[in-house]
C-alpha cells in the first residue's frame, strides 16, 4: 500500500509542480490574467499578412512557432508581493537563465530564458516587471513557449496589446 | 488510506463519465425556450438583404456565415445558484474537445473566452463566451461554411468602428439590463 502512494505521488508530482507555473493566478480576482493558445497564433498568420516580403515572413516563422503566451498583471499589494516571491523561486527551480535585466523610471524588468535550438532561439521567454502604471503599482508576469526567434521577438509587441508588452521591445539579440 | 485511494477512483470515474457530453448544438436548443435564457438568432440573409449597406466584399464574408446564434443567462436575484449549475454545463461542453480555445481573458469580475471549430484556415464555427459576476453570462456562436478567419475578423473590426450599422439587429448591450 505504502508502495503505490509512492507511486501516485510520483506520477501527480510533475503536474503539482506544474502548478508552479502561476495558474493559480488565473482565478484570482486581483489579476487580470490573458492566455492566447497557439491555435490563435496560427489564425493570426492568415490574416492580413504579405508573405512576399523577408520581414513580414521572418514574423510570420515566429508567430507560428509560438506555443503559448500568458500574461498576470495585477495592482494589489499581496498578490504583488506573492507574484515576487514565485517568480524567484520559479526562476531558481525551473533552471531559467536570465536574459537581461532593465531597471529605468522606477520600474525593473527581468528577462529569462530557456536555450532553444540555436543561439538566436529560445523555447521559452519569461518576463517578469514591476514598475507603475497609471500611478499603480504593478507587478506583471509574461510567459511565452515555443520556438522564439528572439531577432524578432520585439515585434510581437505592436500586434499584442498587452500589459508589459512594450517590455518585449528591450529584447535585443545576445 | 484505504480510503483515499477509494476517492481517486470515484475521481477518475468522474472524468470518464464526462464523456457522454451534450453537444452545443444541443444546449442551444434545449435552452432557447427557456425563460431564465435569452436568446438571438441572427440569419444571415438578414443582413446581406438588398437594402444593407455593405460593401461586395464584406457581403462574400457575410455569405460564408449561416446564422448567429446568441444566448444570454441575466443574473437576478433568485437564480444564483441555476446560473452557476448552466454556467457549469456550459463550460464542460466548451472544454470537450471540440472545440479548440483561442484566447482566455478574466480579470476582475469579468471572463471572456473564444473558441473555434474546423480547420484554421475555414472555420465552421466561432463561438465566444463572456461571463460577468455582476450580470451573468452569454455565449455568441457564428456558425457557416469554411470561414475565413481573416475575413471574419476584418468584419468584426468594421463592426467595432460602427462603420456597420445593422438595422434590425437587436441591442445586444440591453439585454443584460434588467
Amino acid at each position: 500500500m505504502k508502495k503505490l502512494t509512492l507511486a501516485i505521488l510520483a506520477l501527480l508530482l510533475p503536474f503539482l509542480s506544474g502548478a508552479q507555473n502561476f495558474d493559480k493566478y488565473e482565478n484570482m480576482k486581483d489579476v487580470d490574467a490573458v492566455v492566447i493558445t497557439s491555435k490563435m497564433f496560427k489564425l493570426l498568420t492568415k490574416i492580413d499578412l504579405n508573405a512576399d516580403d523577408p520581414e513580414t515572413q521572418a514574423y510570420i516563422d515566429l508567430i507560428e512557432n509560438l506555443q503559448e503566451m500568458r500574461v498576470f498583471s495585477s495592482t494589489q499589494e499581496n498578490v504583488r508581493k506573492q507574484m515576487s516571491a514565485d517568480v524567484s523561486s520559479y526562476v531558481k527551480k525551473g533552471g531559467l537563465e536570465e536574459l537581461m535585466r532593465v531597471t529605468e523610471d522606477g520600474k525593473t524588468v527581468k528577462f529569462y530564458y530557456k536555450p532553444g535550438k540555436n543561439d538566436d532561439y529560445v523555447s521559452q521567454l519569461f518576463m517578469f516587471m514591476e514598475g507603475r502604471e497609471k500611478s499603480k503599482p504593478v507587478s506583471v508576469i509574461l510567459n511565452i513557449s515555443g520556438e522564439i526567434n528572439l531577432t524578432q521577438i520585439s515585434k510581437l509587441a505592436n500586434d499584442f496589446k498587452i500589459p508589459g508588452g512594450d517590455e518585449l521591445k528591450k529584447v535585443e539579440t545576445k | 488510506m484505504r480510503k483515499a485511494f477509494f476517492t481517486l477512483v470515484l475521481l477518475s470515474l468522474g472524468f470518464v463519465s464526462c464523456d457522454n457530453e451534450t453537444s452545443l448544438q444541443e444546449f442551444y436548443v434545449e435552452n432557447q425556450n427557456d425563460n431564465q435564457y435569452v436568446a438571438f438568432d441572427i440569419p444571415a440573409s438578414l443582413l446581406t438583404g438588398d437594402n444593407s449597406r455593405f460593401t461586395p466584399e464584406q457581403k462574400a464574408t457575410l455569405e460564408t456565415i449561416r446564422k448567429v446564434n446568441i444566448l444570454g443567462f441575466p443574473k437576478k436575484a433568485d437564480n444564483k445558484e441555476i446560473l452557476a449549475q448552466e454556467q457549469e454545463k456550459l463550460a464542460r461542453i466548451l472544454k470537450s474537445g471540440k472545440y479548440n480555445l483561442l484566447m482566455r481573458y478574466g480579470g476582475g469580475d469579468r471572463k471572456a473566452e473564444l473558441y473555434f471549430s474546423g480547420e484554421e484556415d475555414a472555420i465552421d464555427e466561432l463561438v465566444v463566451f463572456g461571463a460577468d459576476d455582476e450580470k451573468g453570462f452569454g455565449i455568441a456562436r457564428v456558425t457557416g461554411n469554411d470561414m475565413n478567419p481573416g475575413d471574419i475578423i476584418k468584419l468584426f473590426q468594421s463592426m467595432d468602428k460602427d462603420e456597420l450599422n445593422v438595422e434590425g439587429l437587436p441591442d445586444l448591450g440591453g439585454m443584460f439590463k434588467d
